[in-house]
């Protein structure tokens, strides 16, 4: 599993350095929704299996690249009744470095923090026992490529790492829509 | 005595005339409230990691044994702690723990911190001074809201229902802040109140804790008003603070926390009046409560004591373009009551400071007290020369002398050491130090500048804590054996660098190194002393985009230290724990970001992205990599 992380490392970093500054920060903004296929990496699939998982973000020009800030659900199905089933919304904030590619698409890589919030489903357990969080952390690739007016289509790559005792590793793929637009001058006001 | 200042006020304020006055505190560094933004300081004991010539050591991450720029051991804690040049008691045993302060950062304009002994404030400061001056609010009604929240990797997630289960680790730092401000032509309002509250549930510490307490949540609740205003032909500063604290205090007298009530009151005012053009008479008087009882979920009920501190002072200024003389009187009354046994202290102060400006290039100062206390006389004296060689090229040279009572050094009033209190040939014994820094600094272009820095300190005479701990693996209990030592001495060399750099109006970036050797002393303070690290390193890059975005990243590294007081711990633990810290870095990073023209910050902080374990103190928390967000809302001048 460290070969697509180390990829998207070396993606991170090659964009990085290309990416240009924005003069226009702020400008232009999207919102996006995308179907996720996650499989985890260090030994949970033993207890639970991942079953769906789909995210949603709002991405906006920063000083040099692009910022967004989104969510990711994922359901979890226990192989034996003793591992209840569970839940997890990843509320990340992500920079991304874009470079420009023909037929106005684009290519971007950057790193994605947040905090990884698990819900678990059993009746046995109090409020402070069904709810645990972690810092969650990794390197985050997309593709972006425009097929009508402001609409365009996204394919992405991710590794995660949630940071719990025994670390959980994800590696996602992605594929969604996005719809990209003006940013209004409220909406400016309030990142300036 | 109060007639011979008045006549020495006349016969100064007559042989001189003109008014300039340059601050000469020397080894003084100042930390503005950006600077606390940018590095991610959210805990005001955070600010203690932004101070490169202090060493400290911490059990739980937020009350912490502080060395200043090796003026002391991690004993003997007695830093002189000010908000707005009022000093605040935060007596918690020997450690120090600032978060008790009745503030955040949000009302911080600048710490001052000083790390020579000097006079400060009235009062000699042989260990140190952090003195908070909090902002002066903005035209017409202002508020701001603070809140962050906090938590440390490591925890179970779903294999807590596995077999590979593991104890939950630390939440920390939940703080609610909220901040009214009003001020006028003349005057400012401030008030305040903040709560904070944090799990221990670190395995270092939670076996401790849950044998004394059916609580493992720490509470405090904290409020201030502040009241300044001008009258009289000066300027006066009312403070009230209050701060209630349950929580764990670390004793050192039976090597383990006890379940505390702290409940800390303060009532002071200071200010000046300005007589003249030349002649200021500044005053001061407080009145402070400290007291410490069980927490309502001790399990059993041992102690009891409170600190009742009156402090009044009167002192007079008198400056011109030459010169600046102070004469200042100080009367301290201290009413302590321990397990029922009460006593009194009372101690005068007589102080003065002379800075005599020769020439642009050379100016000097003199600075010295005497205190009478307990039947015996205290001297203490500082001689500072600043030289200016060339306009890039400044060279500070001084040299110090303090003595102090062993009952002054330490807040350890616990049973067995109250014997040792009550007798005056070990309370009343005097520690002595010298201090000498010569300190060079080079300014190129404003753009660089270069600090290199040489110390040396002398103790003699001290009085000691001689500890040997005793582990016991099954409840992590720990039993203590103490000796109090006399005639303890140490002598100690250090030298630093400190590079300031901004490359562009975007980056600038610090780098400082310093390394302490002790030469010779008694085996105690030597040993004692191995609990200071011999290299220190920090490097830390701020980058700042447009004044509205930024990201701070430090690097830390700090030498191996070992503790003699648990030189059984490795074996009596089967190396679960150890006597020695070993070497250590750390990466912090912090990245913040302004929003609705400037009324909202938000603050992500990352402490420790190398998530390596590691220890502070023996028998401390282990810490991870941590990471917390907080968020500033801010409203200025509305309803002018």
């Amino acid at each position: 599993m460290n070969k697509p992380k180390t990829i998207l490392a070396i993606l991170f970093v090659s964009v990085s350095i290309f990416s240009q500054s924005h003069s226009n920060t702020f400008d232009k903004s999207s919102v996006a929704i995308s179907y996720i296929k996650s499989t985890e990496h260090n030994g949970l699939d033993t207890y639970w299996n991942i079953e769906n998982s789909f995210g949603g973000y709002f991405q906006t020009q920063f000083y040099i690249g692009d910022i967004s800030v989104g969510i990711s659900h994922t359901s979890f199905k226990g192989l034996k009744t003793k591992y209840p089933d569970f839940s997890s919304n990843y509320i990340y904030l992500s920079w991304i470095g874009v470079i420009d590619l023909p037929l106005n698409s684009s290519f971007g890589a950057g790193i994605k923090i947040g905090s990884y919030l698990m819900t678990f489903e059993s009746d046995t357990l109090n409020s402070f026992q069904k709810n645990e969080s972690e810092l969650a952390v990794g390197p985050y690739a997309i593709f972006t490529l425009p097929v009508f007016n402001h609409l365009s289509l996204n394919v992405s790559g991710e590794f995660i790492t949630v940071f719990t005792k025994r670390s959980m590793k994800f590696f996602n793929i992605s594929a969604g829509v996005s719809y990209s637009f003006s940013t209004p001058d409220w909406l400016k006001r309030v990142f300036e | 005595m109060i007639r011979l200042i008045s006549i020495l006020l006349i016969i100064s304020s007559q042989l001189f005339s003109q008014n300039i006055y340059t601050n000469s505190d020397i080894s003084k560094t100042i930390i503005t409230n950006n600077d606390l933004k940018n590095s991610g300081v959210i805990n005001i004991s955070d600010v203690f990691n932004l101070l490169n010539n202090w060493n400290n050591s911490t059990i739980n991450g937020y009350s912490f044994a502080v060395s200043p720029n090796n003026l002391s051991l991690y004993q003997n804690q007695n830093v002189l702690i000010l908000i707005d040049g009022q000093k605040v008691d935060l007596g918690e045993q020997d450690f120090i723990n600032l978060n008790l302060i009745p503030l955040t950062i949000d009302q911080i304009d600048t710490v001052e911190i000083i790390s020579f002994p000097q006079l400060n404030n009235g009062e000699y400061a042989q260990n140190g001074v952090i003195n908070f001056i909090t902002k002066k609010p903005t035209k017409g009604l202002s508020f701001n809201l603070f809140n962050s929240v906090g938590n440390e990797v490591g925890d179970p997630g779903p294999y807590v229902f596995t077999q590979e289960r593991s104890p939950n680790v630390d939440k920390l730092g939940y703080l609610l802040s909220f901040n009214l401000n009003t001020s006028g032509e003349n005057w400012y309002l401030r008030s305040f109140i903040k709560t904070e509250e944090n799990y221990l549930t670190d395995p270092a510490i939670i076996d401790r804790i849950n044998s004394i307490s059916s609580d493992n949540k720490s509470r405090m609740l904290a409020a201030s008003v502040i009241l300044n205003f001008n009258a009289l032909s000066g300027n006066h500063n009312f403070l009230f603070g209050y701060t209630e604290n349950d929580d764990f205090v670390f004793y050192r007298q039976i090597g383990g926390e006890a379940p505390t009530n702290n409940i800390l009151k303060h009532i002071g005012i200071n200010g000046t009046f300005n007589l003249s053009q030349n002649i200021d008479l500044n005053y001061f008087v407080k009145n402070s409560n400290n007291e410490i009882k069980n927490r309502t979920s001790a399990i059993y009920s041992e102690f009891f004591e409170s600190t009742e501190l009156f402090l009044s002072r009167l002192e007079s200024k008198y400056k011109n373009k030459n010169i600046s003389l102070l004469f200042g009187l100080s009367y301290e009354n201290q009413e302590i009551s321990l397990l029922g046994n009460n006593n009194e202290f009372n101690m005068i102060t007589l102080y003065t400071s002379l800075n005599y400006f020769f020439s642009q290039r050379f100016n000097y100062a003199i600075d010295f007290s005497t205190t009478k206390q307990n039947g015996e006389t205290l001297f203490n004296g500082t001689l500072k020369n600043f030289w200016r060689i060339t306009t890039n090229n400044n060279l500070t040279f001084a040299f110090s002398y303090s003595q102090n009572l062993f009952i002054n050094n330490t807040y350890s009033l616990f049973p067995d050491n109250y014997r040792a209190f009550m007798d005056s040939t070990i309370s009343d014994a005097k520690s002595n130090l010298f201090s000498s820094v010569l300190l060079y600094s080079y300014n190129l272009n404003k753009r660089l500048k270069i600090n290199l820095s040489g110390d040396y300190r002398h103790f003699f005479n001290y009085t000691l804590e001689d500890y040997n701990y005793q582990f016991y693996t099954l409840d992590r209990n720990i039993e203590s054996n103490y000796n109090l030592k006399n005639n303890e001495f140490l002598k100690v060399a250090s030298g630093s660098v400190e590079i300031e750099h901004i490359i562009s109006e975007v980056v600038k970036h610090n780098l400082y190194y310093s390394y302490q050797t002790n030469f010779e002393g008694s085996s105690l303070f030597s040993e004692l002393w191995k609990s200071l690290p011999t290299h220190k390193f920090v490097y830390s890059i701020n980058f700042n985009f447009n004044n509205s975005f930024g990201i701070w990243a430090k690097y830390y590294y700090q030498s191996e230290t070992s503790w003699s007081q648990y030189r059984y711990l490795d074996f009596q633990s089967t190396n679960e724990s150890s006597s020695k810290s070993k070497a250590y870095s750390t990466i912090d990073l912090s990245a913040q970001k302004w929003f609705w023209q400037k009324r909202v910050w938000l603050n992500l902080v990352f402490k420790d992205i190398l998530n390596n374990r590691k220890y502070f103190h023996p028998i401390g928390a282990g810490f991870d990599m941590r990471f917390y967000l907080q968020f500033h809302l801010y409203f200025h001048s509305i309803l002018i």
